[in-house]
């Protein structure tokens, strides 16, 4: 863990692998909490289609999730990562979770369950 | 032999940019109409497109990351869904198109109408990413684009007035009585198909599949010379042919058919299938980079796990979004969607957006928490500059020329 990181520079946008160092996603939005009496403190981290494109449209995050819901895929809310989780800094940002099996994964479940896993040579 | 190999990344790209149905029409219509005088506007876009290449690979081999991946980091998602947007528009337009000029070469040796070749010639492409490996894909295209080098070997089996030759590569203004509009579209039609955004993506994701080190620069510099060098030399090739085979005889291209007589002056009975097999590897080509690039684009912009060399049950998005990519052209081109309108209309859009694609060269390339001891030089930077400076005129000219001297 660190002591201290600049939000914009050091996490927003960057890639986050898991503790096998697969792609997670990106960090894709932060939540932060604000004190009355302190520097606001890191909560979270959201990975998602949600979190990203609330970031563009907060109509377009409502439609994505919606779209996720419709489908079966998921809530579609975004993954939330907790400080706590973040193990290292630098090329990627590495946090302790195993990718697979996360909420950022649901769409790649969904499509290998509805069509990759019934086609030919797809690896199975 | 190693070092050999690595320069199929810079053919197999440069295919997409010179060889690809846009480029291969564009060339011959500037031929035919302009004789030699728009070879300046091949060449200008070669030496960008040498100096953006590098650029993309040096990036890839010390940083790791791809162009995707960098511009998102550092410019964030609310600047990136713009070009990133556009380009995924682009990307299947051309990649439909490319379907479209595959099919037209398996009319040309068939006689079946072009329609009829689309499911196959999609499923064909479809299955390659599907079952192939990037190597596999990457010297097998690059190797049948030799074929291609018939038009350069045509222009000296046909002896032209080599003073001619060297006098287009000035830029000069089209002779008197000429129409000004239709060569100054055809300039920014060669400027705009060749300077694609997809090449530099395609290529940085490339040198990431190649597993490319710093160790790799030199190699990297040498590749997006040869291999931009090769796709260009293919492009002038081309003009020069339709120069002299179909300018002296009056003959506007207007159709793939008219375009395939360039080969059968030099080259007799062989020209058509010749013509036919250049612009089939070429478009089938540019399919297969067009189709995995839209899929590397999202997947390294959005963080997910990618690579043509994976199992599809391991990126089940990756291989998605490039089969939904070939159903989308192999549906239009079936339901008898002109592969040239499409060109012109993704030629404009290129040009839209490439001030938005270049500028990012000019920050990423100086930071040095990406490239650390081999930032831009002065040259360089000044290079991006230029293109810069190009491209926002060009952005600001394109609509007018496209509606003026679009044929």
């Amino acid at each position: 863990m660190v002591d201290e990181l600049h939000l914009f520079r050091d996490l927003l946008d960057k890639q986050l692998v898991d503790r096998e160092e697969r792609p997670l996603g990106k960090a894709d939005g932060v939540v932060l909490e604000i004190r009355a009496d302190a520097p606001p403190r890191l909560v979270a981290i959201e990975v998602g289609n949600a979190a990203m494109l609330r970031r563009i449209h907060p109509r377009l995050a409502d439609l994505s999730a919606l779209l996720a819901r419709r489908l079966g895929v998921g809530s579609g809310e975004p993954m939330r990562v907790e400080p706590e989780a973040l193990l290292r800094f630098g090329n990627d940002v590495k946090v302790d979770v195993d990718a697979p099996r996360t909420g950022a994964y649901a769409w790649e479940r969904w499509l290998k369950r509805t069509w990759i896993d019934r086609m030919p040579g797809s690896g199975e | 032999m190693k070092n050999l190999l690595k320069a199929g990344l810079g053919v197999v790209t440069s295919i997409a940019g010179f060889i690809e149905v846009g480029s291969l029409s564009t060339s011959a219509q500037a031929g035919a109409a302009f004789r030699f005088r728009l070879l300046w506007a091949i060449a200008l876009a070669t030496v960008c497109l040498i100096f953006l290449i590098e650029m993309s690979g040096r990036l890839a081999a010390v940083s790791k990351h791809t162009l995707a991946a960098a511009v998102r980091e550092r410019f964030g998602i609310r600047f990136q869904s713009v070009p990133l947007g556009a380009e995924l528009v682009l990307d299947t337009l051309v990649l439909t198109a490319e379907i479209g000029g595959a099919c037209v070469a398996l009319h040309l040796l068939s006689g079946l109408d072009a329609r009829w070749w689309a499911l196959p010639v999609a499923f064909a492409a479809w299955f390659l990413l599907w079952r192939g490996r990037f190597s596999t894909i990457e010297n097998g295209i690059s190797m049948l684009g030799l074929v291609a080098l018939s038009f350069v070997i045509g222009v000296f089996v046909l002896r032209p007035d080599w003073g001619e030759v060297a006098r287009g590569f000035i830029p000069s203004r089209p002779p008197e009585g000429s129409d000004q509009a239709h060569y100054g579209y055809l300039a920014v039609s060669i400027l705009g198909a060749t300077i694609s955004p997809y090449l530099l993506n395609f290529y940085s994701a490339g040198a990431i599949e190649d597993e490319w080190s710093e160790k790799d620069i030199v190699t990297n510099r040498i590749v997006s010379v040869f291999g931009m060098g090769f796709g260009s030399a293919v492009s002038m090739g081309v003009l020069a042919m339709s120069a002299l085979v179909l300018a002296p005889r009056g003959i506007r291209v207007e159709q793939y058919e008219q375009a395939a007589l360039v080969l059968t002056q030099p080259f007799g009975k062989w020209g058509l299938p010749l013509f036919a097999a250049s612009l089939f590897i070429g478009c089938f080509g540019a399919a297969l980079e067009l189709g995995l690039n839209v899929s590397y684009v999202l997947s390294q912009a959005l963080g997910w796990n990618w690579g043509e060399d994976q199992k599809p049950k391991d990126d089940a998005r990756f291989c998605t979004v490039y089969t939904a990519a070939i159903l989308v052209g192999a549906i239009l081109i079936a339901a008898g969607v002109p592969p040239l309108k499409l060109t012109m209309f993704s030629m404009a859009l290129t040009v839209l957006i490439l001030p938005l694609v270049v500028f990012p060269f000019l920050v990423i390339l100086n930071d040095p928490r990406y490239l650390r001891t081999h930032r831009n030089g002065r040259l360089s930077n000044l290079v991006v500059l230029a293109i810069l400076a190009m491209g926002a005129l060009l952005a600001l000219i394109v609509i007018p020329l496209e509606v003026a001297g679009g044929r």
